[in-house]
């Protein structure tokens, strides 16, 4: 599996995650590969979002570590998505234990590559997202980030950060109040400058 | 965005804006997934993380305390050094108001020629007598020797003629 981790492996179209899970622990060491294909971008995007782009390679490193050793244990393969997750949240929350700092967001011109579109506008736009998104409190960002960045419902995001469902509304209730109040409220300074 | 059932205050249009945003903001980047992807091989194959090529921010050092215990740590110096400097060299106005240091500079010269015409005296028996006077310093030999700074003339201080008719 190691050596030929450069080269992403096929992944099966018919096969699900379960089906990975079990080829892997049937021996199959490109399952995991397969495993780390599908879910990869996604796990980065949140592990961007949890820990800063910074961090986030090596909260990524170390998700994908952690999910090798114990994928053993997993118990249900049909819950592997969730169980990631539930992963990436964990060890994100460890790291920022640890960090006792803010993530960092970089600027608009540090990003690899602007987004499609404007290119000046929209990288301004998503970075003032993220620099929001960076300043709301550690469980309305998970929240809010597992609704409109992994498109969880609210039982499956309970489920993960292993809350009640309406504590998780209630969540994303407030962390979107925030964000609209941080966004909308620098518009209106750009709004009112001569 | 779907909309949340409690969110009932909420702004559709802002709501709007934010679904936009949220879909503009598509994540990494493929470079981004491609270096994530790199360290994920690397600590695979070790077992254990690997260090990013960012490394992660320090902590601010609290300058103010390090510029306080640099600034302690000179003034201790300065205090050590300055009596010990006092010591060793005398001040400008102890040295115009006497000139004993040059005088016995002079002294200790004749002392050490008066002395070492005992040694020579004492080591090498069986050779004739030097010229040297055992107990008092040859006056010819000294004035040979200072001859360069009697050559100075009026810059001569003003013991040197005494002492020349000492040694005499």
């Amino acid at each position: 599996m190691i050596h030929a981790m450069t080269v992403p492996a096929k992944p099966s179209a018919a096969a699900t995650d379960a089906d990975e899970v079990r080829a892997f622990l049937a021996g199959d060491e490109s399952a995991f590969e397969r495993l780390v294909d599908r879910h990869q971008r996604r796990i980065l995007h949140l592990c961007q979002r949890l820990a800063g782009v910074n961090d986030a390679n090596d909260l990524f490193q170390d998700v994908f570590l952690q999910c090798y050793r114990a994928l053993p244990q997993l118990r249900a393969p049909e819950a592997f998505h969730g169980w990631l997750l539930q992963i990436t949240v964990r060890r994100a929350r460890r790291r920022a234990q640890a960090r006792r700092g803010p993530i960092g967001v970089p600027e608009p011109e540090q990003f690899t590559a602007p987004p499609e579109g404007d290119p000046l506008e929209l990288a301004d736009e998503v970075a003032r997202l993220r620099k929001a998104l960076a300043r709301l409190p550690p469980r309305q960002r998970e929240v809010i980030a597992l609704r409109h960045d992994q498109e969880l419902s609210f039982a499956e995001i309970a489920a993960v950060l292993d809350l009640r469902e309406d504590a998780a509304r209630a969540n994303h209730y407030q962390g979107l109040k925030r964000l609209r109040r941080e966004l909308l409220g620098d518009d209106d300074r750009e709004a009112t400058r001569p | 965005m779907n909309r949340d059932p409690l969110d009932h205050d909420a702004d559709p249009d802002a709501d709007g804006r934010l679904a936009a945003l949220f879909a503009r903001d598509r994540g990494p980047e493929p470079q981004e997934l491609a270096a994530a992807r790199l360290l994920l091989k690397r600590a695979l194959a070790r077992r254990q993380p690997q260090p990013t090529l960012l490394p992660a921010p320090r902590r601010a050092r609290p300058r103010v305390l390090a510029f306080l215990a640099q600034a302690a740590g000179f003034a201790l110096l300065i205090a050590l050094l300055v009596p010990t400097l006092r010591r060793i060299a005398p001040s400008a106005a102890t040295w115009n108001a006497t000139n004993t240091p040059r005088a016995d500079l002079v002294a200790s010269l004749a002392d050490g020629m008066r002395a070492l015409g005992t040694r020579v005296g004492r080591l090498l028996p069986g050779l004739p007598p030097l010229e040297l006077d055992a107990t008092l310093p040859n006056a010819e030999t000294i004035d040979r020797a200072l001859a360069p700074i009697r050559s100075l003339g009026d810059e001569l201080p003003a013991w040197w003629p005494s002492l020349h008719s000492d040694a005499r």
